[in-house]
């Protein structure tokens, strides 16, 4: 019996299938990143919405047959779901593993009943956990002895809960302020009694008929004390009279109370749920850059990014920053970007997060967000930015790729603009990528019909291109400066530097691949 | 070289990165700050410097900026200061060439309307600059060999003399530029002082004496071509 078990435990361990099988039904289920689950959870909400429609129906109508079957088989659904969570809820087979490799160890004998007893451990307390209580009352009442639970089948509602991780959260807002709920329920309670016992002593004994019993007392001071006050049950005497006025002040006093609890922390909870829609968001991205700092020059580069559809996500302490820039649909979160965990979050290590660019304003920020990218990736590609000329060294220790020196740069271009003004204007209009005319790489493409002929065969003029030089497929760092048209062969892989406008650019990209050269080629 | 000084408002940190740059070319550097910590370290690397207020009016009349000075440099980490020191010394050196700093695009509009000729935007550049090594990084090595380095490639302009045998002639029907392994990058017409033609726009236009024509090729190149469109008439 034992070796049975221990087989079947190492077979399990060591089947891919079983594995991938139920990777997928976690995908499906609890994963919240995964895309699968949504869908899912969609169709989960319809089946649980349509059956309670199903159950309102049925109050004044007659079950049309068809309606029982759907009925049917959404409860079949429910079941499954239900077992397939109690299935992927752990990994039972590993304990067996475990343990029998412990024993083995010890060279003890192996006892089945040990690892048997921590599975059902496991698995009851899944059983028995909030949200699969709620999934098993939703089934019930479909067991015909049980229909007078009827009502259980609100229960359904209950289980859109767990396809919503928005509704989710709000039930952690409750957890998280128990102790200011414990403290108004109380309040509550003392109110409550105090109100009930004072209009029973008072007017209970036959003096108001609509007090019977004391549940009318109580029901009296809830409608009274919730300000709702339907005015069925009024006090008759001056002592209830004044036990109102009481509890009516009181009840204003609990009802803004609450109120305050419950928006302050839906409030925090709704700025972590935002941030945790753009770590998800984030996290569905292909090939995204992490930008740490929306400073002016971050504010630049994001509006960069924007213009050539490149992915990124931003990170910045300051909640002005993001406040003051025009566009909201940013990605981002508010945070510390030296911090581990967050940068965790966003993905650097998901090999997604192809560059993290440090460009805060303060080299000491850079060189910590620099060490703590480097210590969780050590292959992305780093790029900082440093404002002191003796950060810069100390950048590329900590682990930058590449430096830039805004203040360096700028100078170099100043110094350009004394000597040769008319030159910077015209390297300036390229360098700012201005409307005039931008500097693009256009690459040779296996398929280009015009690989081998001469340079001259492309008619860059048609195009009012003007060719800068080539850099060579064989040799990347080899630029070619101003190569001779009429005798440069035009290798695959090739990279044309060229200046021009946008569009003229964009066609001779789509004419390098589409269209044909008119000479014939001699071999 | 008569006028090779430079005056720069502020020794900010692109103050300091701008006059390094500038005295290694041998030009003459001026620094107004009145700042003494700023001004002992503007001295301790050797640049001469004034403790003067450019609020006031008589102090920039005192440096007798429109003769003797090649550029004016208006860099403090103060955007308001310097749309104020710009506006006045444009007011009283209409001649002079005022580049100053901008922090965002949005001011770069005040910045021309105060006088500058010349806007420059370290954030943008920096920004960009990133931005180019991750999408174009080819394009970024050219230009800095280029622009910054000591390379044999070099970007040059040159002022069409009068009897220069470019004079007179359209742009596209001369064979001189191409025929000294130079690439023409565009022209600035003498009359449209601010406009930048890049020939890449297409546009066939007519040199005259007084144009400037911008040149990308190999030094010696360069050299004797200047001397060629010069000398033959």
């Amino acid at each position: 019996m034992n070796s049975f078990f221990i087989n079947f435990a190492y077979f399990l361990e060591s089947s891919t299938k079983y594995y991938n099988t139920k990777h997928f039904f976690y995908e499906l289920l609890e994963d919240t990143n995964s895309k699968k689950r949504k869908y899912f959870d969609f169709f989960m909400i319809f089946l649980v919405l349509s059956t309670v429609a199903i159950l309102i129906y049925e109050v004044n109508h007659e079950l049309l047959p068809w309606l029982d079957t759907y009925e049917t088989i959404a409860i079949v659904i429910f079941i499954i779901e239900w077992l397939s969570r109690l299935w992927v809820s752990s990994h039972s087979h590993k304990h067996i593993i475990h343990d029998y490799e412990k024993s083995q160890l010890l060279n003890q004998e192996y006892i089945l009943g040990i690892s048997l007893k921590k599975i059902i451990k496991e698995k009851l307390s899944f059983i028995f956990s909030p949200m699969s209580i709620i999934d098993l009352l939703a089934i019930l009442p479909y067991y015909r002895p049980l229909r007078i639970l009827r009502i259980l089948m609100l229960f359904r509602l209950f289980k859109i809960l767990r396809y919503t991780n928005s509704i989710k959260q709000f039930r952690h807002v409750f957890l998280e302020k128990k102790f200011e709920f414990l403290t108004l329920a109380i309040m509550f309670f003392m109110a409550i009694a105090f109100g009930s016992t004072i209009i029973f002593i008072y007017e209970g004994a036959g003096i108001n008929p609509n007090i019977d019993n004391y549940f009318d007392a109580i029901y009296w001071s809830v409608i009274t004390i919730s300000t709702v006050g339907f005015g069925d049950i009024s006090p008759v005497t001056m002592q209830g009279r004044v036990a109102t006025l009481f509890l009516v002040v009181g009840g204003m006093g609990v009802i803004a109370f609450s109120t305050s609890i419950v928006t302050t922390a839906l409030s925090e909870k709704l700025l972590i749920l935002k941030e945790e829609k753009v770590i998800g968001e984030a996290n569905s991205l292909k090939d995204f850059i992490i930008i740490c700092g929306f400073g002016r020059m971050g504010k630049v580069l994001a509006n960069e990014f924007e213009k050539t559809n490149q992915n990124f996500i931003i990170i910045d302490q300051d909640d002005d920053t993001f406040k003051h820039s025009d566009n909201q649909n940013l990605l981002a979160v508010k945070g510390d970007a030296t911090n581990s965990i967050l940068l965790e979050s966003v993905g650097i290590n998901s090999g997604r997060a192809t560059t993290i660019i440090a460009i805060t304003d303060n080299d000491a920020v850079n060189l910590s967000i620099i060490l703590t990218a480097r210590s969780l990736n050590p292959n992305i590609r780093i790029i900082a930015r440093a404002n002191d000329t003796e950060a810069k060294a100390k950048l590329i220790l900590a682990g930058a790729s590449e430096v830039i020196m805004s203040n360096e740069i700028t100078a170099l271009v100043a110094s350009e603009y004394i000597g040769q003004p008319v030159a910077f204007e015209a390297i300036d209009d390229i360098l700012l990528n201005s409307e005039g005319a931008i500097m693009d790489e256009i690459e040779i493409v296996g398929k280009s019909n015009f690989i081998d002929y001469h340079l001259k065969d492309i008619n860059l003029d048609k195009f009012n291109l003007t060719l800068i030089g080539v850099i060579q497929a064989k040799n990347r760092k080899e630029f070619i400066f101003n190569p001779k048209k009429d005798s440069y062969k035009i290798k695959e892989n090739d990279i044309f530097i060229v200046i021009g406008n946008k569009e003229s650019i964009g066609q001779l990209k789509i004419d390098l691949l589409s269209s044909k050269p008119k000479r014939v080629l001699n071999v | 070289m008569s006028n090779n000084k430079i005056i720069i408002f502020s020794f900010s940190k692109l103050a300091i990165q701008i006059a390094h740059i500038l005295h290694q070319k041998n030009y003459e550097i001026i620094i107004i700050e009145e700042d003494v910590e700023l001004i002992n370290e503007a001295q301790e690397l050797g640049y001469e410097v004034k403790q003067i207020s450019l609020m006031d009016d008589k102090n920039i009349i005192s440096l007798n900026m429109d003769k003797n000075i090649k550029a004016f440099f208006c860099v403090s980490d103060d955007k308001n200061n310097n749309l104020f020191v710009t506006l006045s010394v444009r007011n009283l050196n209409p001649n002079l060439k005022i580049i100053s700093v901008s922090f965002a695009t949005q001011d770069n509009k005040t910045m021309l309307l105060a006088g500058a000729n010349k806007i420059i935007n370290p954030y943008e550049i920096g920004a960009l600059r990133i931005f180019r090594l991750l999408n174009k990084p080819y394009i970024l090595d050219i230009l800095d060999n280029i622009l910054f380095s000591e390379s044999n490639i070099e970007v040059s302009e040159i002022t069409i003399q009068k009897n220069s045998i470019l004079d007179g002639i359209y742009l596209k029907e001369t064979n001189m530029i191409e025929e000294n392994n130079l690439i023409l990058l565009g022209i600035q017409d003498k009359e449209i002082q601010d406009k930048f033609i890049f020939y890449s726009s297409g546009i066939n236009h007519k040199i005259d004496c007084g144009d400037t024509i911008v040149l990308l090729g190999k030094n010696k190149d360069l050299q004797n071509f200047t001397l060629l469109i010069n000398k033959n008439n």
